[in-house]
């Protein structure tokens, strides 16, 4: 294996061409018409064209992607994460080519793809699940009706493609049922190509904490411990950390916890990099959610509190490779928090926000990590997810990872799109949050921005000035050119006056 | 020099004196303001206190940015000033609400017609952008006086989706 194809835009294609050429391994950039311009391509040894700007005819088309690796001579895909890196046929289609698909086999994918069979694998093989539909799949509307009043409310629909909340719902009763569904198929559609959903019994006061799993293919199945992924909106995570502070010192519960993460992957003889998600309730007892059969996007704040790329370990374990390390030589130490920053309105109902990015000053120092796949000068079109970086802190303990957040935060600069980074603001600073008393519908409880809080305005005074001094020069230059055509003014002159002022 | 810069509806007056002093609101000031970059960058020092701030124009609008917090500006001299309030004082049109769209998309689903009475937060559309489908609701009652968009149509920035008009009041 020398050279990889990297079947994904943005932050996570940068990433993972990051981690191969520091095994010296030759890139492979895949594009789209309108991300042309963009990091990945650039940063790439080569790059081939898959076709037009939305997903379904590009970067999810499985034939232009193949044909990209065998022109280039990629021995090996990198899916990254969404698009097609949980799609088993895509591995199959992989493997029949003769190239190496950087993830799991075809069979695991499948059998934790159909959310349904996950489940009914899970509970055979003594991993707990949250009662649901599970035993059962390709569930009719009116067979989802009957299961939604067996199993009570609140529930959630979900898609059984799923992933990362696309096409799911909660409904609170009966008659919210058909419309719920409705929708939920169709964003699943949209979203996987699929439409089948199944029903899960809500847990309340849930956290979601998942575990980190590498399995190489000679049966050694290991884990990084757990994040914590509670923070979230509409069931989009925004806010990660491990370790996670509900689990905290509990040793015990954490050896559990990761236990069982592993007796799950290993119930589908897995390989690569896994994650496997839990829904936990205050009583820490745990429910498996799903396993997501790829690298995951809040990957980053497991890797440095434990020191392991987890991008190059997929590589290696791609390549044959034995894991160089066992469980006992894993440890956590620190703590890491990750804010995905999204174009996004958070004032206004967290709408997606395109356009071009006038400026893009990312934050440095101590404990800043920044992957992104954007710079000055890209465009943000409505084509693709909304993320367009992670800021990534590290301190010695929570509290000071929380603070290098806050400070990171401030010196981020997103100019020309709208971000979430107030949204980011506003929860480092909640009581609650820094405490760790939170759960998943921590968001919808108590967020509220309100931008006519007077202390989001406390420059306008600063910002008046600098205004009128800029609209001042402006009219200065414009006079100046007038004045100009008819009669030599000393340049001398006009050097020192308030004109110059910004220019 | 005298200007009003209108900054997110509160209005400061600003006096420019001579290089690197100004009243605002009356009050004198030493300020010194430098570009820092090629871009939007500037750097602030007001009676010492020092600001990074970022300046976007578009369309004739100043965004000024400090803190991360958006301060959209507007600068008029005094003659600018009093000549707009002066023409202000027209009809309104604010009984009428143009629903537009918020980023480009398609519209998935549009549950009112021309003529549907409709209450605050009731959903008009429902347009897929960035693979989510988002619900964009009333904000205020009126009745659909225009429908401009088609389902399964796609919609650009800023394109009229819909309009409201307002609630009849002869009901009695």
């Amino acid at each position: 294996m020398n050279k990889v194809l990297v079947a994904n835009r943005g932050e996570i294609a940068v990433r993972v061409l990051r981690a191969c050429r520091e095994l010296g391994l030759k890139t492979v950039a895949v594009y789209s018409d309108v991300d042309r311009k963009s990091l990945h391509v650039r940063y790439a040894d080569e790059a081939y064209p898959i076709g037009p700007a939305p997903s379904a005819q590009s970067y999810l088309r499985m034939e232009s992607l193949i044909e990209a690796a065998n022109k280039s001579g990629a021995e090996a895909i990198h899916p990254g994460y969404g698009f097609l890196s949980e799609n088993a046929d895509f591995a199959q289609m992989c493997a029949d080519e003769g190239i190496l698909f950087v993830g799991p086999r075809p069979d695991a994918i499948r059998r934790m793809g159909d959310k349904g069979i996950a489940r009914s694998t899970m509970k055979a093989a003594g991993v707990p699940v949250v009662p649901g539909t599970e035993g059962l799949s390709a569930l009719s509307d009116e067979e989802l009706l009957a299961e939604a009043e067996k199993i009570g409310f609140p529930l959630l629909i979900k898609a059984a493609a799923g992933g990362g909340g696309k096409g799911m719902r909660a409904v609170n009763n009966l008659a919210e049922m058909p419309v719920a569904i409705g929708s939920a198929r169709r964003e699943s559609k949209s979203a996987f190509g699929d439409d089948n959903v199944y029903l899960e019994k809500m847990i309340e006061g849930a956290r979601h904490i998942e575990v980190q799993i590498l399995a190489d293919q000679h049966g050694n199945v290991v884990h990084l411990g757990e994040r914590e992924c509670s923070i979230q909106r509409r069931h989009q995570k925004l806010i990660e950390e491990a370790p996670s502070p509900f689990v905290g010192v509990d040793q015990t519960f954490r050896d559990e916890l990761c236990r069982v993460g592993v007796l799950a992957a290993q119930a589908v003889d897995y390989v690569n990099a896994g994650t496997v998600e839990c829904l936990v309730d205050k009583d820490k007892n745990f429910y498996f959610l799903e396993m997501n059969t790829r690298l995951q996007v809040e990957h980053p704040v497991t890797e440095l509190v434990t020191g392991v790329d987890i991008v190059v370990q997929q590589l290696r374990i791609a390549r044959g490779e034995q894991l160089s390390f066992q469980q006992e030589d894993v440890a956590m130490r620190g703590w890491a928090v990750e804010c995905r920053i999204n174009a996004e309105d958070p004032f206004n109902q967290f709408f997606p926000s395109t356009g071009l990015i006038r400026q893009h000053d990312v934050p440095t120092g101590p404990g800043v990590r920044v992957d992104t796949g954007v710079f000055s000068g890209a465009e943000i079109t409505p084509y693709y997810d909304p993320m367009i970086a992670k800021l990534v802190c590290y301190g010695d303990k929570r509290s000071q990872a929380l603070r290098r957040m806050r400070r990171a935060l401030a010196e981020y600069h997103i100019l020309g799109v709208t971000s979430n980074i107030p949204f980011h603001q506003n929860i480092l600073q909640n009581n609650d949050f820094i405490a760790g008393n939170f759960d998943t519908s921590f968001v919808e409880k108590h967020f509220s921005l309100d931008q006519t809080d007077p202390s989001s305005q406390k420059h306008a005074e600063a910002a008046a000035i600098i205004a009128t001094l800029l609209s001042h020069a402006k009219t200065q230059r414009a006079a100046r050119i007038d004045r100009d055509c008819g009669e030599r003014v000393s340049a001398w002159k006009r050097a020192r006056n308030w004109k110059e002022m910004g220019r | 020099m005298k200007y009003i810069a209108t900054i997110n509806d509160t209005d400061f007056v600003v006096e420019l004196l001579k290089e690197g002093q100004l009243t605002i609101n009356g009050k004198p000031c030493q300020v010194d303001l430098k570009r820092v970059d090629n871009g939007s960058a500037f750097s602030l020092v007001l009676d010492g206190v020092s600001y990074a701030a970022f300046v976007l124009e578009e369309n004739g609008r100043m965004q000024v940015f400090i803190d991360g917090a958006r301060y959209i500006a507007e600068v008029l001299d005094e003659h600018e000033k009093l000549l707009r309030e002066v023409s202000a004082s027209g009809a309104g049109l604010d009984d009428f609400f143009q629903l537009k769209a918020p980023m480009p998309g398609l519209v998935v689903k549009l549950p009112v017609a021309v003529g549907d009475v409709v209450s605050r937060g009731d959903v008009l559309v429902i347009l897929e952008s960035m693979k989510m489908q988002n619900e964009l609701r009333a904000p205020q009652p009126g009745v659909v006086t225009e429908v401009q968009a088609v389902e399964g149509g796609s919609v650009e920035k800023r394109d009229v989706i819909i309009v409201l008009g307002p609630l009849e009041e002869n009901g009695d």
